[in-house]
């Protein structure tokens, strides 16, 4: 890893690890919070380059399938894949721009509703019940703040406080 | 992008993917249900869990004791160092008499039932996707926390363990409906099973199922566990009965029980490690 990336990428873990600790806290209100990893990643991996992503992606679904009941390694899989193919898509066909970000996290909750409405249990009947009173009221919460992930990340990559040199080379990258 | 696709990096990452669904392979058979993966970072995300609940808790004590008393607001803009060092003396009393509490309750479960054997934890973080309140421990299998453990909060039965780590442990209530306790209503005497669905769990209930279409169970019942199965120690106390009803799909009733225990604001709990009968 080049030296001058050290920092943005410390400082990107550790926005992930306060977003799995926020998910997970039993004192704060709850509703809302479930879906918080899915645009924490995918504003991450628009920004990362496809390998640096996917590992930032296991150690997200690593965090979240920690404290989800149900099958072990469902969402680390799910991060991974989401934040591969995010990353390969932006750096193939997409600009690094807000409304690309959106309509990524929008693509990646609506599947991560799905995971993790097939992964909850009870039957039909139960997973729908689910499906509206949880998941896509999270969802909701999740893309509204993949806003301030994309802002949060554009900040770390572009504007380093710990690199000013990585701040002028992305500045010229952009331009091209 | 076949450059890419050929490259070592590429190959590398292939690899640790394959690795991680290898790992989901082998959790399905080793003992505790968990990947070699979640254990290691479990490992070190478990203490951060911790740190983060304790953090959250102290800050919404304190700001409970600011919202709910302006007298004490206006005292304490005259002598404020006086009255946030009594404030805080005041949290850390209320923490530990909600501590005793919670082992005076155990202490009475374990003088009838001498044969328990309890692994005490505190509730360090909730899976907020799951409509069932499930949540984590922080007793794991150093403390002797072993899958399908029975978990309580004083003589209430709570849920069960469903994925043991070293350091802490995934608990699922029985609101939760691939959770099924078999239990007896303790005036009728009458037995069936305690089930859970997302509608019912969203009201904080679960239902008492396989009762005979005349049952005598009415409101105000208490329903126990009944120890069948060996899962669970006999009269371990569920809930209380609200109403009677009778099954849309078939010639039964069953009725609706509201848990003995908030699940959803439990803060210490214990894992019965073993008891008499225990997989019999």
């Amino acid at each position: 890893m080049p030296k001058k990336m050290l920092w943005p990428r410390l400082f990107a873990a550790l926005v992930l690890v306060v977003t799995a600790l926020l998910r997970c806290n039993p004192y704060l209100p709850s509703g809302g919070r479930s879906l918080l990893l899915v645009p924490a990643v995918v504003c991450l991996a628009v920004f990362e380059d496809t390998v640096p992503a996917l590992l930032f992606a296991l150690l997200a679904g690593a965090m979240w399938d920690v404290t989800s009941v149900g099958r072990d390694g469902v969402f680390t899989l799910f991060c991974a894949v989401a934040a591969a193919a995010v990353s390969l898509v932006v750096r193939l066909y997409f600009r690094r721009k807000t409304f690309s970000a959106l309509l990524l996290c929008a693509v990646a909750l609506a599947a991560a509703v799905a995971v993790s409405v097939a992964a909850a249990d009870g039957s039909g009947a139960d997973k729908v019940h689910l499906l509206f009173s949880v998941a896509l009221p999270s969802a909701a919460v999740a893309e509204l703040l993949s806003v301030g992930y994309y802002c949060l990340f554009k900040k770390i990559y572009r504007n380093s406080v710990f690199n000013k040199k990585l701040r002028s080379e992305f500045g010229a990258s952009e331009a091209k | 992008m076949r450059k890419f696709l050929k490259s070592s990096a590429f190959r590398i990452a292939a690899v640790l993917l394959c690795a991680a669904l290898l790992g989901c392979v082998a959790a399905s058979s080793t003992l505790g249900g968990a990947t070699p993966l979640s254990r290691a970072v479990d490992f070190v995300f478990t203490p951060l869990e911790k740190l983060s609940a304790a953090i959250s808790k102290n800050l919404s004590d304190m700001n409970a004791a600011f919202t709910s008393s302006r007298y004490y607001q206006e005292k304490m803009r005259e002598m404020q160092d006086t009255i946030d060092e009594l404030r805080s003396q005041m949290v850390d009393y209320e923490q530990t008499a909600q501590k005793l509490a919670d082992y005076e309750a155990v202490l009475g479960l374990k003088e009838s039932n001498a044969d328990y054997v309890f692994a005490a934890g505190s509730v360090i973080s909730r899976d907020s996707s799951d409509g069932y309140y499930s949540f984590v421990l922080d007793c794991g299998a150093k403390d002797g926390v072993a899958l399908n453990d029975p978990v309580v909060s004083g003589q209430y039965l709570v849920g069960v363990v469903k994925e043991v780590r070293d350091t802490s442990c995934v608990a699922r209530t029985f609101l939760s409906p691939e959770i099924n306790v078999s239990a007896y209503e303790v005036r009728s005497r009458e037995e069936g099973f305690i089930s859970g669905t997302a509608a019912l769990s969203r009201r904080g209930e679960c239902s008492f199922s396989g009762l005979e279409k005349g049952t005598s169970v009415a409101k105000g019942g208490i329903v126990c566990t009944s120890g069948i199965g060996g899962l669970y120690p006999r009269d371990l106390i569920i809930g209380t009965v609200t109403e009677v009803l009778d099954e849309a799909e078939n010639a039964s009733a069953y009725a609706v029980v509201v848990p003995g225990v908030n699940v959803s604001e439990l803060v210490t709990a214990f894992v019965l490690t073993d008891f008499a009968g225990k997989g019999e």
